[in-house]
């Protein structure tokens, strides 16, 4: 805890309203949390004198968040925490919050904003509230709902948190709006440049080395084609007079949150909008992700996302057609390999010359490449010796990312310093300078240095190389079984839809395409491939330690690894020997002992490995190695576990640079003083990613200011008690049943006297809706339908669904049976369209209405529901408020609905009687979802199966005789059966 | 008979149509009519639609409001219209514009005897399609993803 911190809870702790804490990225939220709920905590047993109690509500902590918070409270041992999810009995979650003696809950919104309208949560048990990202709540939020609901009964404290600046200004005064909806009077700011927390950090900074890796020309040039791509594209954009030009540059196109610009300013016009527009904006994404994954894909990986790419946006997109998207593909292409064709004589190729024949490509090949095509000569020989037959060569490039090698490079000067350091002051360091900690953005990259580490770079290249090609094999196999197909989804370049009969038919040339050949070249290296495998399979199989064949290839490849493991092996036993008393000492010999095994029997590895590829690698496995293997643990961003205090590195090697991160490792340092740590950045020459970097961080800069302004000016109304009003409902138009009541009724009095109440399905509790009719003073009543999402009365039964819902539902098929259900049970059944407020009020354009009746337009579907449903009413609404008024006048001259029979409805009636068990909180929502999904599983068995089985995998494996007996029919049972285990020939389509 | 120089009638192009003495403002099929209403209209003539709608009696089976939003501020008139026809057994559908609006009539004509097959549950045998659809249940899984995980898991 760094004194700033402690300054920031101390602030927050002032005011009995509670706060909103907004905190540069990267600073620990986590501890912040954990001692306000200790203060708080010992707030309340000092004061009460240990009776007051009630439980300390955390809502909306994501997984990570909630661990460190919860091991910091255990840590503690003064506050009991409990993690409520969403599939704990509504008996046990009781318990636990009348239980608490200060206990600190951690809970889904939706759980929450239930349980408190069901009154198995009483307000008063409520000591304060705790909401972790605030910068998601707005005032329909379940977040907002629940606040106001425990704010309606008592005064308690609510603190929210959040550590996305910029999302907290995005929109207009967003910051006051949210505040007001949570009932929260101040605002506390910190950034990174906060003087105070300027000075903590930055008393001892850590050594930082900035390293500029400069990326090889066909990466240089992958860029700047997508920077090309980008700039036609928003060119093309601006082009359409629709967007606010000023917000919508390439820097700002570097980001996630580029899209919510371009979406709120398109949205409310959207279906005004062409298709070409909206593919642009979906195209911007699409070039966003392949940038970024420039840097941190090795070059067949992105080349084969290039293929998927193509395949899925195909000729929809518009930057595929551009010049620069050929310039992309072309040079992803090159990275990997390329096409040579030996001036139309047919060239048998000797086994002696393949290298001469590699020097004659203009590739951009390295200074390492001498070894490794040494190295790799015989298995070139295999592929070449099949292209020949086909008159033309597949050289292949593999270009290593280049950040490897300096990652290499830096591990040994590591190691060096370390084992000299090692040697003067042996005594007192060595337990310190342990650990270094490489971070990358991803498992998968993770995953791969280590490959690249513990093994070759060259070996890991060509293993993703050869899984490549197989894939393209089968895809080739799958081709052949389905003739009738073009083959255009692996067509490279130019698509001509003739089909390649086989290899023969290139012996003319001439009037084939370079495609073509291009995909001939690649299958056949891949069926060579495929049968040097297989028979190295067979190899194994007959003779375990290592035929001729097997030995001859080991020879080929194995050299340069062979040294490679040998000179780490040995770094790693030096080191061992020093830091077996910490505490991965096991693990240190253990992956000592697995390093010199593969050094023995080198043969034998590579036996082992040749098979790897055919079939899908095991990476379980490489985990646990990646595991083992000390000093350099590998760290992935995305996992969001905060490692620094766990593994006390010394040296950090930041291989994906990350500002969150980089606060972090501030935050850490600053916290261990005395502790020497040294930092590497590794960065790409001129990158995207360097841009990125620093603009991530000027945004939040800019999002802080804004926000310092924003305070400034802020108006939170209080009343006179000092406490916080929250949002007033003056904006809102007034409810047309007051309006209404003055006319019709005499003098107008109030129309009810007791409250209104709606019956709610729990599963709507995801959508504003319930949180809007309560802020309008109808009583929610939370159970779980069977039919229908909302009751209103006895008659009336609401299914409700947004826009987005209704094309699904159509499509699925889903609307008709629920419909269909509705009428049978309630005499007034009501389906609900609800178009969102900022977004149009529309389905289409008057353009788009075509000219001739299709059976797949929207207006199409909805007249078929009519004509076959006439007693269905549907209601069209605005917006979420105007919903709401439209129930409260429907209710109105109605009786008020009545649970218990809701409740029934529609239930298979030996089930007998629901109990007070919420029966749609046990299960995981989207899992059921999913399986709705699957062909064969109905409305009407999804039940019987969710029974059956315990989870998607368990039914992945129930015999077909099992399943049929679940779903009640022999077809259904076999469909989903084979569905299951069906091979997915996706790359055709 | 009222509805000579109707603008809306020209946008039925794919039903035929003829002018008679009725009751309701479209007659569509044995058993179905229709009534149009603009929301501009309502805003001037509130009573409007609800002498329209006594007017029609028990007639028919399926009573659709066609209801024209023609104005910007919608929310309460909609409402009105909404409440109006709900309470009287009949079925709202809005247009946007006079095609649509002519679109629907057309499309419940021409399907009048339609089956429901295209809006209820039908099995795409198509592997890909049921595989996309499943998967996309999951949030954040998009077409692209689907096809890289088809393809590296098999």
């Amino acid at each position: 805890m760094l004194p700033f911190e402690e300054q920031a809870v101390a602030d927050l702790l002032e005011d009995p309203n509670g706060g909103l804490l907004v905190v540069s990225s990267g600073i620990p939220l986590a501890s912040l949390a954990a001692t306000l709920l200790l203060h708080l905590h010992h707030q309340s047993t000092s004061s009460s004198g240990g009776g007051g109690g009630g439980c300390f509500l955390i809502l909306s902590a994501p997984d990570a968040l909630k661990d460190q918070i919860r091991r910091r409270l255990v840590e503690s041992q003064l506050l009991q925490v409990h993690d409520v999810a969403s599939d704990v009995p509504a008996a046990h979650r009781r318990a636990l919050y009348s239980s608490g003696e200060g206990a600190a809950l951690f809970l889904t919104p939706r759980v929450l904003a239930a349980d408190l309208l069901t009154a198995h949560l009483l307000p008063s048990r409520v000591q304060a509230l705790l909401l972790l990202a605030a910068h998601r709540s707005s005032d329909t939020s379940a977040d907002a709902f629940i606040a106001r609901l425990l704010r309606q009964h008592r005064l308690l404290p609510v603190y929210a948190f959040s550590d996305r600046p910029h999302a907290m200004v995005a929109g207009f005064a967003k910051a006051e709006r949210t505040m007001k909806s949570l009932y929260i009077r101040r605002l506390h700011l910190w950034p990174r440049f906060h003087v105070l927390a300027a000075a903590d950090l930055e008393r001892s900074p850590p050594e930082v080395v900035d390293v500029r890796v400069p990326m090889t020309h066909p990466m240089v040039g992958i860029q700047a084609a997508i920077l090309d791509a980008m700039d036609a594209c928003l060119k093309e954009l601006r082009r359409t007079y629709k967007v606010d030009v000023e917000d919508l540059t390439i820097d700002k196109g570097l980001f996630k949150s580029f899209d919510e610009i371009v979406r709120r300013q398109l949205d409310p016009i959207w279906h005004t909008l062409g298709k070409k527009t909206k593919q642009l904006v979906a195209d911007l994404r699409t070039l966003r992700k392949l940038l970024d994954y420039l840097g941190r894909y090795d070059a067949v990986t992105y080349l084969k996302y290039l293929d998927t790419l193509r395949v899925s946006e195909g000729v929809r997109s518009v930057w595929m057609l551009a010049e620069s998207s050929h310039k992309i593909f072309e040079l992803a292409k090159r990275r990997v390999y390329q096409i040579v064709r030996p001036d139309g004589t047919r060239v048998s190729i000797a086994k002696g010359t393949p290298t001469k024949k590699r020097k004659v490509t203009p590739s951009s090949s390295k200074k390492g490449k001498e070894t490794e095509n040494e190295d790799s000569a015989h298995n070139k020989d295999d592929a070449q010796k099949v292209n020949a037959e086909a008159s033309y060569l597949l050289v292949e490039v593999l270009e290593e990312a280049p950040k490897w090698k300096v990652l290499r490079e830096l591990l040994q000067e590591i190691a060096e310093e370390q084992r000299k350091g090692d040697g003067v002051v042996h005594e007192d360091e060595n337990n310190e300078c342990g650990i270094v900690l490489v971070a990358c953005k991803d498992e998968r990259s993770c995953l791969q240095l280590q490959e690249c580490i513990s093994r070759s770079p060259q070996q890991v290249m060509r293993e993703e190389w050869e899984k490549y090609l197989l894939g393209k094999a089968e895809l080739f196999g799958l081709h052949k079984k389905k003739k009738k197909r073009s083959q255009q989804p692996k067509g490279f370049g130019i698509l001509d839809g003739e089909f390649p009969t086989g290899s023969n038919e290139n012996e003319n040339a001439g009037p084939v395409s370079i495609s073509k050949l291009e995909t001939n070249a690649l299958l056949a290296a891949a069926s060579g491939i495929s049968n040097l495998t297989k028979e190295a399979d067979a190899k194994e199989d007959s003779v375990p330690s290592c035929g001729k064949k097997g030995s001859v290839k080991g020879k080929g490849k194995r050299v340069p690894k062979k040294t490679l493991t040998k000179r780490q092996a040995s770094k790693r036993k030096n080191r061992s020997t020093t830091e077996n008393d910490s505490c991965q000492g096991t693990d240190v010999e253990a992956s000592g002992k697995t390093d010199e095994q593969s050094d023995i029997n080198v043969s034998k590895v590579s036996a082992e490995d040749a098979p790897a590829p055919a079939s899908t690698p095991d990476n379980a496995e490489d985990l646990i190695d990646a595991k083992m293997l000390p000093p350099v643990q590998f760290y992935a961003l995305d996992s969001d576990q905060h490692v620094l205090d766990i593994w006390k590195p010394s040296v950090i090697i930041v291989y994906h640079p990350d500002m969150t991160f980089v606060r972090e490792i501030e935050v850490y340092k600053a916290e261990n003083p005395s502790k020497k740590l040294r930092v590497y950045f590794l960065f790409y020459e001129e990158s995207s990613e360097v841009q990125k970097f620093e603009s991530s961080i000027r945004r939040e800069n800019e999002a802080f200011e804004s926000l310092i302004r924003q305070k400034s000016l802020m108006m939170i109304p209080v009343d006179q008690s000092g406490r916080c009003i929250g949002p007033t409902p003056a904006n809102e138009p007034e409810p047309l049943l007051s309006q209404n009541s003055l006319t019709r009724k005499a003098g107008g009095r109030k129309p009810t006297g007791k409250d209104m109440q709606v019956i709610v399905d729990m599963r709507e509790f995801m959508s504003s809706l319930p949180n809007v009719l309560h802020q309008k003073g109808i009583r929610i009543i939370p159970v779980t339908l069977e039919v229908g999402d909302y009751v209103l009365s006895p008659l009336i039964c609401v299914e409700r669904k947004s826009i987005a819902d209704l094309y699904q539902s159509f499509a699925s098929g889903r609307l008709y049976n629920q419909v269909e259900t509705m009428i049978r049970y309630y005499k007034i059944p009501v389906l609900l369209i609800e178009f969102s407020q900022d977004k149009s009020f529309s389905f289409q354009s008057a353009s788009e209405v075509g000219d001739d009746v299709s059976p797949t337009n929207i207006i199409s579907k909805l007249s078929l529901l009519v004509l076959h449903f006439p007693r269905l009413r549907i209601v069209w609404s605005r917006s979420l408020h105007a919903t709401a008024d439209i129930f409260m006048s429907l209710k109105s001259n109605q009786d008020e609905p009545d649970e218990n029979k809701a409740m029934r409805v529609g239930v298979p009636s030996e089930d007998g009687v629901v109990e007070d068990d919420v029966r749609a909180e046990n299960y995981n929502t989207s899992a059921i979802e999913f399986l709705r999904r699957l062909p064969g599983v109905t409305d009407s068995n999804y039940r019987a199966v969710m029974d059956g089985c315990n989870s998607l995998a368990e039914l992945a494996l129930l015999p077909v005789e099992r399943l049929a007996e679940l779903m009640g029919s022999q077809k259904g049972a076999r469909t989903l059966k084979e569905f299951l285990d069906a091979k997915c020939p996706s790359m055709i389509s | 008979t009222w509805q000579k120089g109707n603008p809306l009638l020209k946008h039925i192009r794919n039903a035929r149509w003829t002018f008679a003495d009725i009751v309701p403002d479209y007659v569509i099929g044995q058993s179905s009519c229709a009534l149009y209403i603009s929301l501009r209209y309502h805003l001037l003539h509130p009573d409007y639609l609800y002498y329209r709608i006594r007017e029609l009696q028990k007639n028919f089976k399926l009573r659709v409001i066609l209801c024209h939003i023609d104005i910007e501020d919608v929310v309460k008139p909609l409402h009105e219209v909404t409440r109006t026809s709900l309470l009287h057994d009949c079925t709202l559908l809005c247009g946007w514009s006079l095609e649509e609006c002519g679109r629907y009539l057309e499309t419940i004509k021409v399907f009048e005897n339609k089956p429901a097959d295209s809006i209820r549950e039908h099995t795409d045998n198509d592997y890909l399609s049921r595989f996309t659809h499943a998967l996309t249940s999951i949030r954040r899984v998009n077409r692209t993803d689907v096809i890289t995980l088809g393809s590296s898991f098999g």
